[in-house]
């Protein structure tokens, strides 16, 4: 049974006590200068050390006190020697003579270091001599801790080259014998300790055990560090000696945490130059031994390692790092059969940042990885393991985030492919994604392909990929998705009107499978994007004639009818008719009539049909309203045609006002302001008198539902309106009408009892209005004149 | 050291500027403000009114730093000079976002920064609730009138407010017909009985004097197509007020750069209107 607990804790403080008191004792001979004295208390000090019964975090507590203390015998030996007391060569031989061999070897390490600083022997036959003889202590914990110490007084005491116990040529290959000696004995210790004591505490030990690896590895960090140690050596020696260490030992932790102590301590030069050889250990090693993070870390450094200077690129090209990094994948998740679909996609997200980072302008390698991420996924359906997903989104991320511009990942036949295994959820995740990076970096997709592949990558977003689950999806998350596909339209453009149209037709192809769910955020945006495209045509006809040319406004307003249809299904009436319009106006621009008259033709439709709502319809007949008064393509019997239905439908409006105020804006259809445009002053004063009967029709009705008289503002705006054609000189609106008008209202507001205060405040401003027109002088003052306020 | 430069500099100024130039009227050849999109200003200090222009710009966080031939004045010590009741009021619409535009542009974006505007009046078409967010996290005084393509059917026709002492509409424009005739539109603004009338539908930036008042048009934000205006800019107002003043600055981003202009209108007894 090991210790536990309170028992543990009162074994320590007995050793440490044992420690102190003997410690204090030898202290005292030391002072006297009674050797003798001194090492049998050192002895009986060291002997603490020989405990089994304390876990390796306690012995080690251990370890440091005595280790203080033999910092002070080392001093005591060397001034000892040096006063010539007793020869090294002679207290060598003393310390031997200890009854215990763990104190033994203690101390002889102790006497060894001063030994070899006297440089009466050489180094390397000191360590030889030392590392042989600690082969004594075989038990794990006792031995690692003695092998630790010997590192620690010897570290600084190597024959290195350059080191002032440099010896003869082959100086460099003793030192790295020494330290590779100990290594592997260590670790052949620290391997043993997981046989020691009953099956059942095995995880507890692997604890322990994992606790003592820095002693382990601290070997590898003291052979990075002897100057010797070249590329050459490293090669040649110094790394397959230490794998074949680390093959052979067979545990699973041991190979785990040199493999990564080897990553750790030695150059990246190195790495690189070695890769082979390095590569090669993995599928040797123990199949549950966890790779794949040992390789990502590999990976990463030799990232970060390129990314560090310019001038190490070549380098990795000319030992084809990545041919070799990407087989040595390969063959690990083909030999780890086991190892879950997340681990292999880890190591290609490593592989990946890998490449991007050394080899930017290799795009095939970037598809190469993907490509084998494919083949791995391959067989299975959509991934559900989360933390694979993940990962495999970082994977796709890693090329946008590098190349900060889709039109490189649109190049990656596999790139679809990979995202394919995504489930949808997450699929359009990296959709959206995929559109943040478009519009964060102002990319401009510009050929229809491109469109195309892009469409193809997000066709998440675009349609339904199953039908089964629409509930899921929440409302404000689709809208969210399908704003940025609209966002994302915008940035589809090509100077070229041919390519322009064939981006519009691919775009329209595949928006018009995402049905009524989607077309309404979707349409709009092509509509525009379309109407854009005809300006510019608009803008440079002069020069297309004669050419064989597809891309002309005719077409693109075929395309536009067909499109805009579709929100027939949705159905999305209002928008409809409100895009209609545009493009009527637009045809307008154009000078096509027949078309232009279609657009309006439908949206007159959609009116009578369609937009039922009271409000709904108040807005949509100004639209119509505001278009057509802006046309001015028309011959005499189409717009006599449509402005008939215009004035026709104002006055079908439900409320009174409404149609009030539609009718009056009529009026605006029979006199443009401008050089040419229509002044027919008798059918505005047709639409003005029309306006001022339904006024007075609704104060009628006022009056007898509410016993009010009404809304008396409607005459005001009407007024307002004779007073606008007044002053473009319509002659049908003359000052005695505006006369007339002016004492009407003020008798309604004489005779309305409850004034109200906003209506007096437009009559007052018109009156002020008028004031300030009088008093203008000149033509205007003088129409004014006969007008008494 | 800006105050006594400032009125020395007025005297010699006063003199030499007569007609009304861009940005402020009075120019000094060696002052200069350097604002957060990189463009210089010069400036001149034509008295206080000046002072309460530098203000604005203070105020709105487009400054980063006012420089002499002699010194750079740190931002700090001039706003001890100001002790002005700053009102900064943004006016902006017709973003169409997403219906024709992706967003507003990066520029703008940038310059308008959280704190800064007091009130913000929207001519509406925003289209989408993200935009409204947006403009909330600017200012949370935020009034909006209903564009023809908006859904949301809370943001009422048109809508007046009063601020300082002016009184100010809003209003989309799709209704007044004639699209941007400002004869009809002056018309709204002796209906709604306002100082200022604040209006957009057709994508170009105005700002209009007549006898009751001022009409401003901000356009269109995000610069969206329009079939009533060609080449639309994208641009918006801030306005500053000013107790019977009002500054107006017009940004437009022309060819990637903001250009800043600059229109003042001064509110007078006579066209006061009746409260």
């Amino acid at each position: 049974m090991l210790p536990h607990g309170d028992d543990e804790e009162k074994w320590l403080a007995e050793g440490i006590a044992g420690i102190q008191h003997n410690a204090f004792y030898m202290h005292r001979a030391l002072d006297s200068n009674d050797l003798k004295d001194a090492l049998r208390y050192s002895v009986q000090m060291l002997s603490e050390l020989r405990t089994s019964l304390l876990s390796p975090h306690k012995y080690y507590e251990l370890y440091m006190r005595a280790f203080d203390e033999l910092r002070k015998m080392e001093m005591f030996f060397r001034e000892e020697t040096a006063r010539g007391t007793i020869s090294v060569i002679e207290l060598y031989e003393l310390v031997q003579h200890a009854g215990n061999i763990l104190p033994r070897l203690y101390l002889l390490c102790t006497v060894g270091s001063v030994y070899i600083k006297s440089k009466e022997a050489p180094a390397k036959d000191v360590l030889k001599d030392l590392v042989e003889m600690c082969r004594g202590i075989q038990h794990p914990v006792r031995g690692l801790f003695l092998r630790s110490y010997l590192c620690q007084i010897s570290r600084d005491k190597l024959p290195d080259i350059g080191s002032e116990y440099e010896g003869d040529a082959d100086t460099v290959s003793h030192a790295i014998e020494f330290v590779i000696q100990n290594f592997t004995e260590m670790n052949k210790l620290w391997v043993r300790m997981q046989h020691q004591g009953p099956t059942r505490e095995k995880d507890k030990r692997e604890k322990e055990r994992s606790q003592l690896r820095d002693l382990v590895g601290k070997n590898l960090h003291v052979l990075s560090q002897i100057e010797g140690v070249d590329l050459d050596i490293y090669k040649e020696t110094v790394l397959p000696r230490v794998l074949e260490q680390v093959v052979n030992c067979k545990d699973e932790l041991a190979q785990h945490y040199l493999m990564d102590c080897i990553i750790q301590v030695f150059p990246d030069e190195y790495h690189l130059q070695t890769l082979e050889t390095l590569l090669g250990a993995f599928p040797q090693l123990q199949p549950t031994v966890d790779i794949k993070t040992v390789l990502s870390q590999l990976m990463d450094r030799l990232s970060i390692y390129a990314a560090s200077s310019i001038e190490v690129l070549p380098e990795f090209l000319q030992v084809e790092a990545f041919s070799k990094l990407s087989n040595a994948i390969g063959k690990v998740i083909e030999a780890q059969v086991d190892m879950p679909v997340v681990g292999a996609i880890t190591l290609y997200v490593s592989l990946l940042t890998f490449t991007l980072r050394v080899h930017p302008d290799r795009l095939d390698y970037v598809d190469q990885v993907l490509g084998a991420c494919v083949k791995k996924l391959s067989g299975r359906a959509k991934l559900e393991d989360s933390r694979a997903t993940k990962q495999i989104v970082a994977l796709l991320s890693a090329p946008l985030e590098k190349y900060n511009d889709i039109v490189t990942a649109l190049k990656l036949p596999n790139y679809p492919r990979v995202m394919d295994h995504l489930d949808n959820g997450t699929n359009k995740v990296m959709a959206v994604v995929i559109i943040q990076s478009i519009m964060k970096n102002t990319t401009c997709i510009s050929t229809a392909d491109k469109v195309e592949a892009l469409f193809e990558l997000i066709k998440g977003l675009i349609r339904d990929v199953d039908e089964t689950q629409d509930d899921e999806i929440d409302e404000e998350d689709f809208k969210e998705e399908q704003n940025s596909v609209a966002r994302l339209i915008h940035m589809l453009h090509n100077d070229d009107p041919e390519e322009m149209l064939k981006i519009i037709c691919t775009v329209r192809k595949h928006i018009i499978l995402g049905g009524p769910k989607r077309l309404p955020f979707t349409v709009p945006p092509l509509v525009f994007s379309a109407l854009k495209l005809v300006r510019h045509l608009q803008g440079q006809d002069g020069d297309v004639i004669g050419e064989e040319i597809s891309a002309t406004p005719k077409k693109i307003f075929q395309i536009l009818h067909q499109t805009i249809e579709a929100l027939l299904s949705v159905p999305s009436p209002e928008l409809a008719l409100r895009l209609y319009l545009q493009c009527a106006e637009a045809a307008n621009d154009c000078d096509l009539e027949p078309v232009a008259y279609e657009f309006f033709t439908q949206a007159f439709i959609l009116y009578e049909e369609e937009v039922a709502d009271s409000k709904a319809q108040v807005t949509a007949i100004h639209l119509i309203i505001g278009t057509l008064q802006r046309m001015n393509v028309f011959g005499v019997e189409n717009r006599d045609t449509l402005t008939h239905k215009a004035t026709g439908y104002s006055a079908k409006l439900l409320k009174k006002p409404d149609q009030c105020r539609a009718v009056y804006a009529c009026s605006h259809l029979f006199w443009v302001d401008e050089q040419d445009g229509i002044k027919d002053g008798e059918r505005v004063l047709l639409c003005l008198k029309r306006a001022l009967r339904i006024a007075n029709a609704a104060q009628q009705m006022a009056n007898v539902t509410r016993g009010s008289s009404g809304p008396v503002v409607l005459f005001i705006e009407i007024l307002n309106k004779y007073l606008y054609f007044f002053e473009k000189g319509n002659p049908q609106v003359t000052s005695s009408v505006l006369q007339g008008l002016i004492e009407l209202i003020k008798t309604e507001m004489q005779t309305d009892g409850s004034s109200d205060p906003s209506a007096d405040a437009f009559f007052a401003s018109t009156l002020r209005y008028i004031q300030f027109q009088k008093q203008k002088g000149g033509a205007m003052g003088e129409k004014y004149d006969p007008i008494k306020i | 050291m800006g105050r006594a430069i400032g009125f020395r500099r007025r005297e010699r100024d006063r003199r030499r500027v007569s007609a009304p130039s861009v940005l402020p009227p009075s120019i000094s050849k060696d002052f200069g403000a350097t604002l957060v999109c990189g463009i210089r200003w010069r400036l001149g200090f034509g008295g206080l009114l000046s002072l309460a222009r530098l203000a604005v710009l203070l105020c709105s966080g487009v400054l980063i730093e006012i420089s002499s031939d002699s010194a750079v004045a740190p931002i700090g010590s001039f706003r001890l000079l100001l002790p002005f009741q700053m009102v900064l009021v943004l006016a902006i619409g017709d973003l169409h976002i997403p219906h024709r535009a992706p967003d507003l542009p990066a520029k703008f974006k940038s310059m308008l920064v959280p704190g800064k505007i007091q009130h913000i009046l929207c001519t509406g078409n925003l289209c989408i609730k993200e935009v409204h967010d947006y403009l909330k996290s600017l200012c949370p005084d935020l009034h909006i009138a209903r564009g023809e393509y908006d859904e949301d059917a809370r943001y009422p026709e048109n809508k007046t407010l009063t601020i300082g002492q002016f009184k100010l509409g809003l209003c989309h424009g799709h209704q007044i017909i004639p699209w941007g005739d400002l004869d009809s539109l002056a018309m709204l603004q002796r209906q709604l009985d306002v100082d200022i009338l604040v209006t957009g539908h057709t994508h170009q930036f105005k700002a209009y004097k007549h006898e009751a008042g001022v009409v401003i048009n901000p356009g269109s934000a995000t610069g969206a197509y329009s079939s009533i205006t060609y080449d639309v800019n994208p641009s918006f107002v801030l306005m500053d007020i000013d107790g019977l003043r009002v500054v107006v600055y017009v940004y437009e981003l022309i060819d990637g750069e903001v250009k800043v202009d600059k229109i003042d209108f001064k509110k007078t007894a006579n066209t006061q209107s009746a409260h």
